[in-house]
């Protein structure tokens, strides 16, 4: 692929947390209609390098090009409205809120507006967001339960429907499997597949290699708010397993300089 | 995308139609509209010749107004998971700036009394829009700090009370600002509705028709609006609210200026209704509004609560406080009575909550 067909291009990403140097100079390029995945140790700085891209960290140095053009990420909203999506690790729902309120939070169906203030319609929401489940058979019975009477693996499924519903161009899953079942996991992997077929350009955060392996086209390790490796993925799982974990505990590095070395 | 059994075991919920007992029992308001009904039915075997007299039910539904008004600007900040202590001296305070401004005229305020503007009717309605706005900037001045500076709103609320007590005694030299006993505003706070004629007339005293209005609109703004689910999603997850693009300073600036304004309104209508700006009374008023939110099932912890709830409880703690006084209740006991509904309320409401999930 050509670099014309980037589709998210983050360069030279800093950010840090006081005295914390949680990315120290990241470059991430997303290919249109790519499955990138995203791994390294706990700690490594994978959340915070997406948070960054979905608006909800300001990175302290760096840029980010969106379709070639210059983008300015400032708040969750500006992400949002440039397409990106994201599945957040801790999910990010308004527990005391429904279902449906939860997928249309930020960006309800409004019926009218009344000066400032702005009427939803409520009974499109719900018949939307039932749709939704619906589409992505996800098991929850009724889209107006609270999310607090729902299953970890239910709200997962919740974080994940509501980041798929928009068309966005762009959909970033921070551990989408970690709250589910094997059979609720390959139900995602079987979404993100179908995502790109749609054209999507996805990026997944994981510790479950063998998830990277099934669904990802390149793989990207950070370690120590470094990017250590940036390569397709290839070979049979036990491999690709083997050359991951290297990279992730320090013992072989792409991009290593003098500079770097601790 | 989830197991069968974590499916079955969780969320049963009455669907959009169906009806059901334990559903119905476990909505908030229901059984408080219940309980409320119960007094009445109490207090009226009682007391059948007074407690249902026309100017009887007058005295608790400015009861109810006054702390249901209070009330409803608390709600909003507390669904948003903050408090608003301010409100009680704020009233006080307001009560004597618009007494102050109507009868002294601008020339009330030591630096301006050069240009004296004696007392006139036509100074009604500036005054009005002055102490509310005055009212709002307070308010606004709360959600700044809780937003721009993280100052808990306990504390900032906190010192507002006491900004606010002490100013109000200070500018009267704690003397209350007495209005002519003919003047036209005082028919805001002591005039009411005659529905019916004769001595026995149905009355529904104008401040009880301003909370119904108040109440809904804000019941509207909640329910309806955008910015209503917003309100209840920065008390559920403020983190998720911000995630999702909604612009959570603003969303919290707006309730803490309504709980201002709604001070404000208290006050000038107390003022009205009293004949009098009174610096020293009103000051325990805000844990009377929280008591009603809390009667009326508000969560401390944010994220719930309804403006319906909010005046319901008012009304029940209205009522239980006329009811006692007709049965010549010792007004100490009266206390310790509404303190044990307090309890009762926040206990049911946590059974309620565990028993929802
Ligand atoms: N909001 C924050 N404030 C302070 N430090 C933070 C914050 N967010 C992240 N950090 C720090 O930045 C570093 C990178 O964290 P990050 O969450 O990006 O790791 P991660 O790679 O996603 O790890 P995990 O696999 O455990 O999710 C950690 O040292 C973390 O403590
Ligand atoms: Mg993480």
């Amino acid at each position: 692929m050509s670099a014309q067909s980037s589709i998210v291009e983050m360069q030279n990403i800093k950010k840090y947390f006081g005295a914390v140097r949680a990315l120290r100079g990241v470059d991430l390029t997303l290919h249109r209609g790519e499955v990138l995945g995203l791994v390294g140790d706990n700690a490594a700085g994978k959340s915070t390098l997406m948070k960054v891209l979905s608006g909800a960290y300001s990175p302290d140095e760096g840029q980010i090009l969106i379709e070639g053009a210059r983008a300015h990420i400032a708040n969750p909203d500006d992400s949002r409205r440039q397409g990106i999506e994201m599945v957040y690790q801790d999910f990010a729902l308004a527990n005391n809120l429904d279902v449906a309120s939860n997928v249309f939070l930020g960006r309800e169906v409004v019926r009218w507006q009344l000066g400032p203030l702005r009427i939803m319609n409520k009974r499109a929401m719900e018949d939307l967001a039932r749709d939704l489940v619906a589409r992505l058979k996800i098991d929850i019975e009724s889209v107006r339960l609270k999310v607090e009477n729902l299953s970890g693996g239910q709200r997962q499924a919740v974080a994940i429907g509501r980041a798929t519903a928009f068309d966005a161009k762009v959909i970033i899953m921070d551990e989408p499997t970690a709250a589910l079942s094997v059979a609720a996991i390959s139900k995602v992997l079987d979404l993100v597949r179908e995502l790109k077929a749609h054209g999507c350009s996805i990026i997944i955060i994981s510790h479950r290699l063998e998830d990277i392996h099934a669904v990802c086209d390149r793989v990207i390790v950070l370690r120590q708010g470094r990017k250590v490796a940036d390569r397709p993925v290839i070979g049979d799982i036990h491999e690709f397993r083997e050359q991951i974990v290297a990279y992730m505990v320090g013992a072989k590095d792409d991009f290593a300089t003098e500079m770097d070395q601790p | 995308m989830d197991t069968p059994e974590a499916v079955t075991k969780r969320g049963r919920m009455p669907g959009r139609s169906g009806f059901s007992l334990p559903g119905f029992l476990r909505s908030r308001e229901i059984p408080i509209a219940i309980v409320l009904l119960l007094l009445c039915f109490f207090f009226w075997q009682q007391r059948p010749e007074a407690f249902l007299r026309p100017a009887n039910l007058a005295v608790i539904m400015r009861f109810v107004a006054t702390f249901g008004l209070l009330a409803i600007g608390e709600l909003l900040v507390i669904i948003t998971g903050g408090i608003d202590l301010s409100v009680g001296s704020m009233t006080a305070l307001n009560g004597v700036l618009v007494a102050m401004l109507m009868t002294k005229g601008i020339g009330a305020i030591p630096p301006l009394n050069t240009i004296l503007v004696s007392a006139t009717p036509i100074a009604i309605f500036p005054s009005v829009i002055l102490v509310l706005i005055f009212a709002g900037l307070v308010g606004l001045w709360h959600g700044w700090f809780v937003t721009k500076l993280h100052i808990p709103p306990f504390i900032i609320t906190l010192g507002t009370w006491l900004m606010a007590s002490g100013a109000a005694a200070f500018i009267t030299r704690g003397y209350p600002v007495v209005f002519p006993s003919d003047f036209p505003f005082l028919g805001l706070g002591q005039g009411e509705l005659l529905l019916g004629g004769g001595s026995e007339a149905f009355q529904i005293p104008n401040m009880f028709s301003i909370l119904v209005v108040a109440a809904l609109f804000f019941a509207f703004i909640l329910n309806s609006t955008t910015l209503g689910r917003h309100i209840y999603a920065v008390g559920g997850n403020i983190e998720a609210a911000r995630l999702s693009g909604i612009n959570v300073d603003r969303v919290r600036m707006f309730c803490y200026v309504s709980s201002g304004v709604m001070g404000g309104l208290v006050g000038i209508l107390l003022a009205s209704r009293l004949g009098q700006g009174t610096p020293t009374v009103d000051t325990a008023y805000e844990l009377w509004a929280i008591a009603a939110t809390v009667i009326g099932g508000t969560s401390l912890f944010g994220g719930e609560g309804s403006v319906l709830g909010v005046i319901l409880g008012a009304a029940i703690m209205g009522v239980m406080q006329n009811g006692m006084v007709l049965l010549n209740v010792s007004s100490y006991l009266q206390n310790v009575v509404l303190g044990v509904v307090l309890v009762l309320a926040v206990t049911w409401d946590r059974w309620r909550r565990h028993r929802g999930s």
